[in-house]
């Protein structure tokens, strides 16, 4: 295992190019997807920065991600839009749906674009983000095709994918405040940092082969729903929404040989439809100021406002480079070389 | 909605029929100024509260709007006006009178809008609290569209992570799918760990809060539900997020601010709420047959999934509301014990008469 690197976020944008371009994508493909995962790794968010290389180029040599792939257009309405990716890789097609959302958003009021055939995106965050920066409440979910499942409440079955759900609202002198979260109790992602670091897991996050509640992150197999009939209901919405109206399939309703596509809803609503964006952006600053001026629990350095701490571990990494814990990069190490691109940090 | 999974319903109280407590709840609205459809409408809507199940938000409400009423926080016949509209969006004021008032007006307009646009989006600034968040989606799903929407009042009572003291109110969340052989899926849910009218139901029925769901007023859990102050956020940090995301989403976009911009909260005295309501018309995404046949078949799928023990059947959210609601419209509501009975005391000061009383 390799001691933790810090490193320098600009060469892990080139490494990360560099390693998706030597799998097929072009330039602007390989760009696109290298900022949503260095961008996740700036936010600490692991589970989704550089180390899903290993799974992106696995998915491209079986033909699950498709570089190149042509996105096109197969609903238009003047406030909804579905666009069929055809397996285009996530963050391309993910970045034109937001864009599409908040075109059509900014021509009315609120506007939905569904992405059928999609695949991994990233931190859904990064997108509700993107409609943020301009001048949009931004809204993201996707129906994960993950491995792991999340239980449906009340059962010992697995109804649902442990798909995100997020949202942005811009401010003006604060960042953006961010709401993001898996419908399950912990991101499968933060399984799997778990397990390349060695750590052991709260046992409220999900269960083992014999439907046992586990701390160790090996033996897990579905995960819990968070606060369990709000995970789920959360979860039902998520599996509506980017499944059904995204063209996938429920996740209950697959079948175990499914090939599992991924659908994506990105949501947009014109802020100033409803109220002048520089008075929204102030409020939310105001409230934000408000937030802070909270008197802190017992052992707490502060309230920070939702994706507050997100954004300060950002400035942090970029200040001061990226510090990636010990041995999460190991396996991207073994598949950049495989791709004959030398790792960044050996 | 689903938390009924693991609830077992006290119902050793009086049973209602719906149409007689529909006409009590109108007659005592009306006995304080109330206009009669605005007295009817939200006497419908609290009752419908009570047939899903969710007596937190039923006509057990009554005692407060009353005495909001009774102390001018809240005006009686109300003239909600709309402020600006365009392509798709609608703002209105709601003149400070009952939620159910200008939520009935602006999900009406919101649904009209979604089957113009596909998307229907409005807002609605100084308003009372409009009830159980979920009447309103299920309006929408009932007219073909998703229905998504969110309030907020005076009241940090959601306790911040990481403070001692609230962030936002613990305000509702909901969204309505449509199916066609089964009733609309119905996510209704504070962002709190309960909500405090929950709380305080049990403390009516003589129970304790549930462990770590609550606080008292300086931020310290408590099971006591009259020392109950604030209550946690669902799940920490997600729930907090949630809350505060909503709840700065609303005051923002209506200009009446969150709770922690509000006026403070005084019992009986102005709510100064803020709506949002979303519609989606399925139809403008893929054909609403076919979208209703995909949710019952997600119904079917998880109907059939293995229980966990003690629990009969797997259910969707706000599926054994509507089994409640089926029951109940049948054969009545029976009420919890003890919850009617400050109702049927504020009613004999308004000399009008409970039905299950005598």
């Amino acid at each position: 295992m390799t001691d933790s690197p810090r490193m320098d976020h600009q060469t892990m944008l080139t490494f990360a190019a560099d390693v998706m371009g030597a799998a097929g994508c072009s330039a602007e493909e390989a760009a696109s997807v290298a900022d949503v995962l260095v961008e996740a790794d700036l936010r600490g968010l692991f589970s989704h920065g550089v180390m899903r290389l290993t799974l992106y180029t696995d998915w491209i040599r079986e033909g699950r991600m498709r570089p190149g792939a042509e996105i096109r257009e197969v609903v238009s309405g003047p406030a909804v839009a579905v666009l069929d990716a055809d397996g285009a890789p996530g963050p391309v097609s993910a970045a034109r749906g937001v864009d599409r959302a908040v075109e059509l958003a900014l021509a009315g009021a609120a506007a939905f674009v569904f992405v059928k055939n999609g695949t991994h995106f990233g931190p859904a965050a990064h997108w509700a983000l993107r409609a943020a920066e301009r001048d949009c409440i931004g809204f993201c979910s996707s129906n994960g095709g993950g491995v792991a499942g999340v239980l449906a409440f009340g059962s010992r079955d697995v109804a649902l994918t442990n798909g995100p759900i997020a949202w942005a609202l811009p401010g003006g002198r604060h960042p953006a405040l961010v709401a993001d979260m898996a419908v399950g109790a912990a991101a499968m992602g933060k399984v799997r940092v778990a397990r390349a670091a060695g750590m052991s897991i709260p046992d409220d996050w999900g269960v083992d082969a014999a439907g046992r509640p586990t701390t160790d992150p090996n033996a897990l197999v579905d995960l819990l729903p968070f606060a369990g009939p709000k995970g789920y209901g959360l979860g039902i919405v998520t599996e509506t929404l980017a499944g059904i109206l995204a063209g996938a399939v429920a996740r209950v309703n697959r079948k175990p040989d499914d090939p599992q596509p991924v659908g994506q809803v990105f949501g947009a609503i014109n802020i100033a439809a409803f109220r002048p964006v520089a008075e929204f952006r102030a409020d939310v600053d105001d409230a934000i100021d408000r937030l802070h001026a909270i008197p802190p629990a017992e052992g707490s350095d502060g309230v920070l406002a939702p994706g507050e701490p997100e954004w300060r571990r950002r400035e942090q990494s970029l200040a001061d480079g990226i510090e990636y814990p010990d041995g999460l990069l190991d396996d991207v190490a073994v598949t950049a070389r495989g791709l004959g691109v030398a790792p960044a940090w050996s | 909605m689903g938390a009924a999974t693991h609830v077992s319903y006290d119902t050793s109280g009086p049973v209602v029929a719906r149409a007689e407590l529909e006409a009590f709840a109108g007659k005592l609205l009306e006995a304080v100024g109330v206009d009669p459809a605005g007295a009817a409408l939200t006497a419908r809507t609290l009752v419908h509260a009570d047939l899903r199940g969710v007596h937190s938000h039923g006509v057990r409400m009554l005692p407060l709007y009353l005495k909001t009423l009774a102390n001018n926080a809240l005006n009686p016949r109300p003239t909600v006006r709309e402020v600006s509209s365009g392509p798709g969006h609608a703002t209105f004021d709601g003149d400070n009178g009952m939620g159910q008032v200008a939520s009935e007006i602006a999900m009406s307009r919101a649904i009209e809008l979604a089957h113009e646009f596909g998307v229907g989006m409005t807002v609605v600034d100084n308003t009372g609290h409009f009830g159980a968040a979920g009447y309103w989606v299920i309006m929408a799903a009932e007219a073909g569209c998703m229905g998504y929407c969110a309030s907020n009042l005076r009241g940090p009572v959601l306790l911040a992570t990481g403070g001692r003291a609230g962030a936002a109110g613990n305000n509702p969340l909901a969204w309505a799918f449509p199916g066609r052989r089964h009733r609309p899926t119905v996510l209704d849910m504070a962002t709190g760990a309960v909500a405090l009218g929950k709380i305080a139901a049990l403390g009516e029925g003589g129970f304790q809060a549930p462990e770590g769901v609550a606080a008292d007023a300086e931020g310290r859990p408590t099971r006591d539900p009259a020392k109950v102050a604030f209550v946690a956020p669902a799940a920490g940090p997600k729930g907090y997020a949630l809350a505060v995301v909503h709840d700065v989403l609303v005051g923002a976009l209506t200009g009446g601010g969150s709770a922690l911009q509000k006026e403070p909260l005084v019992l009986g005295g102005p709510l100064d709420g803020g709506l949002f309501f979303m519609a989606m018309d399925i139809s403008a995404v893929m054909p609403l047959a076919d979208f209703a046949a995909a949710m019952d078949a997600q119904t079917d799928a998880v109907n059939a999934l293995e229980p966990a023990e003690g629990v009969e059947r797997v259910s969707m959210p706000g599926q054994i509301e509507w089994d409640l609601y089926d029951e109940r419209v049948a054969a009545g509501i029976p009420f919890p014990a003890g919850v009617l009975d400050p109702l049927a005391e504020v009613a004999a000061q308004y000399g009008v008469a409970a039905p299950w009383v005598g």
